[in-house]
């Protein structure tokens, strides 16, 4: 009994050495691959290897909202700024219970148009359509029966004009030349069909005129451990995805997508939580099926700035749809798993969203309670185990705050002493923490879920003032959006 | 715990980490620090600049070796070339025509440095050539420099293939600019169409020798072909290649894209010959793309025949056909068909237009 005991701890424990070793591994190499990338191309800009035009292509920004009235106006007006000479903006609302569409419509002074939509992606009809010209841009309002955010997101695409097209939420902020970065690989590559931009958080920033001048991380905790999170997430790893081809996921914040492809590919899905991954997903798939020599960028310098939550009830909501989404893609295609035809996007992204992103929350949980029941039975070397545990967040909160300074190649901002011991802290905090406490927000993310699977819950919208005050609006009273 | 000395592991990626760190807080500390360098160097070279031009220099003295082998050492460090250009481009603001006569004097050096730069990686190589369009130092014809600066669009990036172009646009010359695309189509690179497009816009010779000599490569590849065609389409005063794109786009074998650009090229220039074909290409649905820009391009050719085509592909079950033939009628102010079409039982040609009315309204 004792040998069957000893030998189950040495599995438990082989298992968990080497999950841990590759984990560390992969963040090891996307770090040092990030950081090299971009100051490579930090320099590259220095010595003018870069491609500056006035035009490019034209663009079709997508703007899904659902009664996002607290935000839409700054968002939509920020998007009537940006540095690029021909490109549209199409506002989706998904059927909002309140003032979306009416307070675009007063503001800009829309009027109502009979505008034939060509429906070649499915999705669910129009209510009414307003347009206007502002600043030499088109704006267009969409009011439609509600579908959810990819059906949003179709109507968008079959009334989008131009052959390329921009997804962006709408409590999203581009800067002045974000639509430029992001579409200057496509003058690059010609295979490519899709790019992804670089989200930050917008609760540290102060921006005049479509252009960042300060930024500021808040004494919010949770805002300052996203920061980090994203900043490590689009700061190295899917830099060494994007050496392969093998980014499984474009923002849903702000992507650029070839609007022929994504046609043909059947458009967003609509009864899923993570339509951003699937999409992404969904064209690897087309275009190998197809044989269609393809392409999926991430671009760093192509910037976004996206609300976070701000509190411990909505991060909660946010992880457990982002988690239920991330389960429906990977369970939907999991013909992409250890298939030689999709050669590294099989046997590193696929594998490395399967075990690192969708199980690591079970993994560690598991983990911990493991520890304890060895502990308790006193089987557990219990100074090794905590000096272990210690340097291993040691380790995270190292290459966080690594990638944390990879910033300073894409933001040419100053990081003021502050902000660096908030973001020590916050590592620290992090890993010792707040870690466990999302793990275990994703581990229970399936419960209830065959009754709660299509549910995208309710967040706080903050009308984030640019100029440098935050300043908080009415809850958002609306139920949940349900399929 | 397992014997395995994964800690080991661990701290030997630790060390690593805090040293990316610490690289990383360097090239920070360096970056606020580059500037006052920068400008430092910058000083230098225009103290430089001012004394040698204060300085009557003979020409065999201005070729002295030593002088040119001080310069070209100096120059051959990418820092000290980019602070070298920051003094040049304040000087060619202040003293242009000195300036001038600086590079016209020194075109040697510039082949010199062209061969050394050549050595170099992608970037450097990319930023060399980028000087010598930005100074317009091609100019100076010299064959030898040419052949060096083709050899930048060998195994290299697209930025240094982009910047190289425009250097050879800047030069003026279109044997040299037909070279490069020769270039480019034998060795199969990839360039945007849009970038070579603009490019040949910016093109300081004679435009309209260059479309000619450039057009008449049959053999070149779509790309090059299309972005040619789109080069022309551009140009102002718009030339007549009415005939040589007629007997283009009479070629069923031709590729498509050419054919929608030579369509998109008589949109903007009239020619009666050309009439027959595109109220074919409208009324033809079999090649839907080529009626699509078809539809758009009558707008520019009002007579009866036109009206009638619009009509009728107002009504074609191609949605942006019916949306280009709609815009086109109320362009032309076709009254009577418009009305027709507004009181005939085809609702969604009776919608297109509809729509087309209120936008064209707005």
């Amino acid at each position: 009994m004792y040998d069957v005991v000893e030998t189950l701890l040495h599995v438990i424990d082989t298992f968990f050495l080497v999950y841990l070793l590759l984990y560390a591994s992969y963040l090891f190499i996307s770090v040092v691959a990030g950081g090299y990338r971009l100051w490579h191309r930090d320099k590259m800009s220095e010595v003018r290897n870069e491609l500056k035009h006035d035009f490019y292509y034209p663009i079709s920004l997508l703007v899904p909202a659902y009664n996002e009235e607290v935000t839409i106006i700054q968002n939509v007006e920020s998007l009537l700024t940006l540095d690029y000479r021909l490109y549209e903006i199409i506002v989706i609302d998904d059927g909002s219970k309140d003032a979306t569409s009416q307070k675009l419509i007063d503001h800009f002074n829309m009027k109502r148009t009979d505008r034939p939509i060509r429906r070649v992606v499915s999705c669910k009809p129009q209510e009414s359509i307003h347009e206007a010209d502002v600043n030499g841009v088109h704006l267009t309002v969409i009011k439609k029966v509600n579908g959810r955010k990819g059906d949003a997101l179709n109507m968008g695409i079959n009334a989008s004009q131009y052959p390329w097209f921009v997804c962006i939420d709408a409590d999203s902020v581009l800067q002045r030349d974000s639509l430029e970065k992001i579409v200057q690989p496509v003058l690059e590559d010609d295979s490519i069909v899709a790019v992804g931009g670089m989200i930050h958080i917008l609760q540290v920033l102060e921006m005049e005129n479509g252009v960042p001048k300060k930024y500021r991380m808040p004494l919010n905790p949770l805002v300052n451990m996203q920061v980090m999170e994203y900043e490590r997430s689009f700061l190295a790893s899917r830099i060494l995805m994007d050496l392969f081809n093998g980014n499984l996921i474009i923002s849903g914040a702000f992507g650029l997508f070839r609007k022929d492809i994504v046609m043909a590919a059947g458009g967003y899905d609509t009864d899923t939580l993570g339509e951003d991954m699937e999409l992404v997903v969904k064209l690897h798939t087309f275009c190998r099926n197809n044989n269609i020599r393809y392409s999926i960028r991430y671009e760093p310098s192509a910037i976004c700035w996206s609300q976070a939550p701000e509190s411990m009830g909505d991060l909660q909501k946010q992880r457990k749809r982002w988690h239920k989404g991330l389960f429906q893609c990977l369970f939907k295609y999991r013909q992409i798993f250890c298939n030689l035809n999709f050669g590294l996007v099989s046997f590193i992204s696929y594998l490395y969203y399967l075990i690192y992103e969708l199980l690591s929350p079970f993994v560690e949980v598991a983990g911990l309670l493991f520890t304890l029941i060895f502990w308790a039975a006193g089987m557990l070397n219990g100074a090794f185990a905590l000096k272990f545990l210690l340097l291993y967040a040691i380790y995270g909160a190292c290459l966080t705050i690594t990638a944390f300074f990879q910033r300073v190649y894409t933001l040419k901002m100053k990081i003021h002493f502050t902000d660096i011991i908030k973001a020590i802290f916050t590592c620290i905090l992090e890993s010792l923490v707040l870690r466990y406490f999302i793990a275990f927000t994703r581990t229970i993310a399936f419960i209830g879920y065959s009754e709660k699977k299509d549910q995208w819950g309710t967040l706080r919208r903050i009308r984030h003032d640019l100029s440098g005050h935050s300043k908080q609006e009415k809850k958002n009273p609306s139920a949940d959006q349900k399929a | 715990m397992s014997s395995f000395p994964a800690q080991y592991i661990i701290f030997a990626y630790l060390y690593v980490s805090l040293a990316l760190l610490a690289f990383n807080v360097l090239y920070i500390l360096w970056v606020r620090w580059r500037g006052a360098i920068q400008a430092h160097q910058k000083r230098r070279w225009c103290k430089w600049l001012k004394k040698d031009f204060e300085q009557i220099i003979p020409a065999e003295s201005a070729r002295s070796r030593r002088r040119q082998a001080y310069l070209r050492h100096r120059l051959s460090h990418l820092r000290q070339l980019m602070a070298f250009v920051a003094a040049a481009e304040t000087f060619e603001a202040e003293e242009p025509e000195k300036m001038r006569a600086f590079f016209d004097k020194e075109d040697e050096l510039f082949l010199l440095l062209a061969r050394d730069y050549g050595r170099r990686e992608s970037m450097e190589k990319a930023y060399y050539a980028w000087v010598l369009g930005r100074f317009h130092l091609m100019h100076l014809r010299q064959t030898s420099l040419m052949d060096q600066v083709f050899g930048y669009l060998v195994n290299t990036s697209i930025y240094c293939r982009e910047n190289v172009l425009n250097t050879l646009y800047a030069s003026g010359s279109v044997e040299v600019v037909e070279k490069a695309y020769q270039f480019l189509q034998n060795q199969s690179m990839f360039h945007s169409r849009k970038l070579l497009s603009d490019g040949l816009l910016t093109f300081r010779g004679d435009q309209q020798l260059l479309a000619q000599t450039l057009w008449q490569h049959r053999e070149w590849n779509d790309e090059l072909r299309c972005s040619i065609v789109q080069f022309i389409t551009r140009m102002d005063p718009l030339p007549d290649f009415s005939a040589s794109f007629l007997e283009t786009i009479r070629n069923r074998a031709e590729s498509l894209e050419v054919r929608l650009a030579i369509i998109r090229y008589f949109a903007r220039f009239k020619s009666e010959n050309a009439l027959p074909l595109l109220l074919g290409y409208a009324r033809e649905e079999a090649q839907v793309e080529m009626a699509i820009v078809a539809a758009s391009a009558l707008r520019n050719y009002p007579c009866p025949e036109t009206i009638d085509t619009l009509t009728r592909a107002v009504c074609s079950t191609n949605w942006y056909v019916r949306a280009n033939a709609a815009s086109s009628l109320i362009a032309l102010k076709a009254e009577d068909a418009m009305q027709a079409v507004l009181n005939g039982t085809d609702r969604f040609a009776r919608d297109m237009l509809l729509y087309q009315m209120q936008k064209q309204a707005q």
